[in-house]
């Protein structure tokens, strides 16, 4: 049976109970850049690697700051980032304005989730592209999301999502137990060496890399050029001296 | 017709006074139809005012490269003081704050109104909004409410694209006028014509204006430090907002607290 | 006789509160919050009941108090319900509990009502301590949504009375005896002076060892033997003048 009279709309799953539309978007995140985000007791720091569709275009944005206590960093398709980000940053708001404190980050997710969720059983719809990690802080301690296009959510310590993403996950997961105690420095360095692992003959720069850090007494921000360049000459340093 | 247009105060009328004092017959359609009715007005004893004034005084002064303001901390509702230590500046950017007096629920409200607007526009173009566009974007906003107003009385302070200081002042309705000084609130009748005689100097006959930090400082503090002599809903400390190139700086000292 | 015309008005909310509750008290002591209202709610000049209760828990942590309607009281304390039960179910983490919660949410709500032309007429005091860290929390919303923070909070007619009171007796370091003598000193003033006060009083208490303890009502004594008020006050007071 060919697969094609069950991959165009979501109300059919396959004979193997897959929703293949559901599948093809998970393929949407993996083509997208990397994004990774890893967490500390105190802090999150989520590192992305940015791609330009031209050498004479500028890169596309990665890491988006949500509201002061979250960010997000995310691989698919940027279009559909945008919306579920300007989407998050305007319950945020509302959530401030009616309790006066920050959005508990798990029932954001849990919109996030919902909204996605609706796009996999409807048939005139399309499923999200982008998957989005979801640093942020609330009364519960540090948080690192995932949101998938199927509906799924994920906690994590560290995680990466988009191409080549295992390389940097192996590297977290060899590295993840150290993480507990650091500074967000110390974090940014472990997110830069990550994503190195990923970006594989790609040189880091301050021009293809966002970093955005979160954590207890920090807002949300993206770290600026200088600092990127410190940070990853820092970290090119490092592994020159090891390697 | 002559004898229904007499009888229209609708306003805390007794109910019984219609039926039994002034047995006038009176037509509830304003007179429009030939219908009377006779029987007592049904109306309520008082009904739910909106709006209380929590009183409170604040003023502005933009200088050079600065803008200084200067509120007491005290809100009352009528002659009971309700809280010594209300803030009444809130800052937008870091070089534009908003200082009210009025409603402090309105007020909190429109603050809030106003930060959300900051940070959606902050996101949208990757910087603050300048304070001209906030004073517009102010506008706007309490003129939105015409026919339910915020009652809030503000004033808007920040430095202008040239980094000069700038005061705007609001009236509820949103019409709003640039200013080199402005007063705000219940003692606005009494600090207006210091401020108008310490920075117009029109009396003066060797005109010597308050012109560094310093100088506005003092006068500023002094200006709500004598409205509190005479106002009884000004007091218990001043809050001095200093907004300059350097960002937004606030201090608090005691004023009388009777 | 003409015919009497129906006349449509158009809708109108309660603008009146009806039964009324008087007077509530909150203070912060040395272990935590301390609440108190009496138990009279008072319908115009009578008093309908003599023993109700104004003032609930909402959660292990906090507690309120309300004057003003008590329809709206009870309305309010069902939309805290109804709000909280909404966050437990979602099981993600994120209940609405903290004290200060119950503080910001009442204070948009009332705003909101205000706006409706609606309002729930009360003056609430809600008071916390936060398991965790013993951070107190004390705060008074009105019908408009104005709120207010502070060591000790009255509403109603004690705001006029017993402010003096408690502005010279409060210290941080009450003691749980000293807060509470406090309190009935301000009750009986209450009791002697508003007509809508009565001299059974009911006082919770939010620490951070017991949580919230909504004790029964008790009466306090009141003494109507003295001189003030056997020889009425003109005559009371006349030698004071003369000999001043």
């Amino acid at each position: 049976m060919l697969s094609v009279n069950y991959s165009l709309s979501c109300v059919t799953f396959d004979p193997k109970g897959k929703i293949l539309q559901v599948e093809y978007a998970k393929e949407a995140v993996k083509q997208g850049s990397t994004s990774l985000g890893l967490k500390s007791n105190d802090f999150v720091v989520l590192v992305s690697l940015k791609k330009s569709p031209h050498d004479l275009a500028s890169h596309q944005e990665k890491v988006f700051d949500i509201d002061d206590h979250m960010g997000i960093a995310i691989a698919g398709l940027t279009a559909d980032a945008r919306y579920l980000c300007k989407f998050m940053r305007s319950e945020c708001l509302n959530y401030w304005y009616t309790h006066d404190s920050h959005h508990p980050t798990e029932r954001l997710i849990g919109k996030i989730a919902k909204k996605a969720q609706i796009k996999t059983f409807h048939p005139a719809k399309r499923p999200f592209g982008v998957g989005l990690l979801v640093g942020s802080v609330d009364e519960t301690g540090t948080h690192l999301f995932e949101s998938c296009p199927s509906g799924n959510y994920y906690e994590y310590v560290a995680m990466a999502i988009g191409a080549r993403s295992q390389s940097a996950k192996t590297y977290l997961e060899k590295n993840f137990e150290q993480f507990t105690t650091l500074s967000w420095q110390e974090l940014v360095k472990h997110g830069l060496k990550a994503l190195k692992a990923s970006a594989q003959e790609t040189e880091l720069s301050e021009h293809n890399v966002s970093v955005g850090i979160v954590g207890k007494g920090l807002n949300f921000r993206l770290l600026n050029n200088d600092e990127l360049r410190a940070s990853i000459a820092e970290i090119s340093d490092a592994m020159d001296v090891s390697e | 017709m002559e004898t229904h247009m007499q009888n229209e105060n609708y306003t805390n009328v007794n109910i019984f006074k219609n039926a039994f004092e002034h047995p006038t017959p009176k037509a509830l359609d304003g007179g429009k139809s030939d219908k009377t009715y006779y029987g007592p007005v049904m109306e309520h004893a008082s009904g739910f005012n909106p709006y209380v004034n929590n009183q409170g005084t604040t003023l502005a002064i933009a200088g050079q490269d600065f803008v200084m303001v200067a509120a007491d901390t005290r809100i009352s509702s009528g002659f009971n003081i309700l809280s010594r230590e209300h803030s009444r500046t809130t800052k937008l950017t870091e070089k534009c704050v908003i200082t009210s007096s009025g409603m402090v629920a309105d007020i909190e409200n429109l603050h809030k109104l106003l930060i959300a607007k900051v940070k959606t526009y902050e996101r949208q173009f990757k910087k603050s909004p300048s304070t001209e566009s906030l004073a517009q974007l102010l506008g706007n906003t309490l003129y939105s409410r015409r026919f339910m107003p915020f009652y809030a009385f503000n004033l808007l302070c920040g430095l202008d694209a040239k980094g000069q200081g700038c005061v705007y002042g609001y009236d509820a309705i949103g019409s709003y006028d640039k200013l080199t000084y402005g007063v705000q609130g219940s003692g606005s009748q009494l600090g207006a014509p210091i401020l108008d005689n310490q920075f117009v100097g029109h009396n003066f006959l060797v005109k010597q204006l308050a012109q560094s930090l310093q100088e506005t400082e003092d006068t500023a503090k002094d200006i709500i430090n004598s409205i509190a002599e005479r106002d009884i809903y000004t007091g218990d400390q001043v809050e001095l907002v200093l907004v300059d190139q350097n960002g937004v700086h606030i201090k608090r000292e005691p004023i009388r607290r009777d | 006789m003409e015919k009497i015309v129906s006349v449509k008005e158009p809708t109108m909310h309660t603008q009146v509160p009806v039964n009324i509750g008087t007077s509530v008290f909150g203070l912060r002591y040395k272990d935590g919050i301390m609440l108190a209202a009496d138990t009279a709610v008072s319908y115009g000049s009578m008093k309908k009941s003599k023993k109700s209760t104004r003032m609930a828990s909402l959660s292990d942590e906090a507690a309120i108090a309300c004057s003003g309607e008590m329809a709206d009281f009870q309305e309010l304390q069902k939309i805290l319900k109804e709000k909280r039960e909404g966050d437990e179910i979602e099981n993600d983490g994120a209940t609405f509990l903290k004290p200060r919660d119950y503080f910001n949410y009442p204070s948009r709500l009332n705003y909101q009502r205000r706006m409706k032309m609606d309002p729930l007429w009360n003056g609430s005091i809600v008071g916390g301590v936060r398991k965790d860290t013993g951070e107190t929390f004390l705060g008074m919303v009105d019908l408009y949504g104005t709120k207010v923070e502070g060591n000790f909070l009255i509403t109603g007619l004690g705001a006029h009375y017993c402010q003096v009171l408690m502005q010279n007796a409060w210290r941080p370091d009450l003691s749980e005896e000293e807060a509470r003598r406090l309190i009935e000193d301000c009750m009986r003033v209450m009791f002697y002076r508003d007509k809508k006060a009565t001299d059974e009083i009911q006082i919770t208490k939010i620490t951070q060892a017991g949580g919230v303890e909504v004790e029964k009502s008790y009466r306090i004594g009141s003494e109507w033997k003295l001189e003030f008020f056997k020889n009425m006050t003109n005559e009371f007071w006349r030698p004071i003048r003369i000999y001043q």
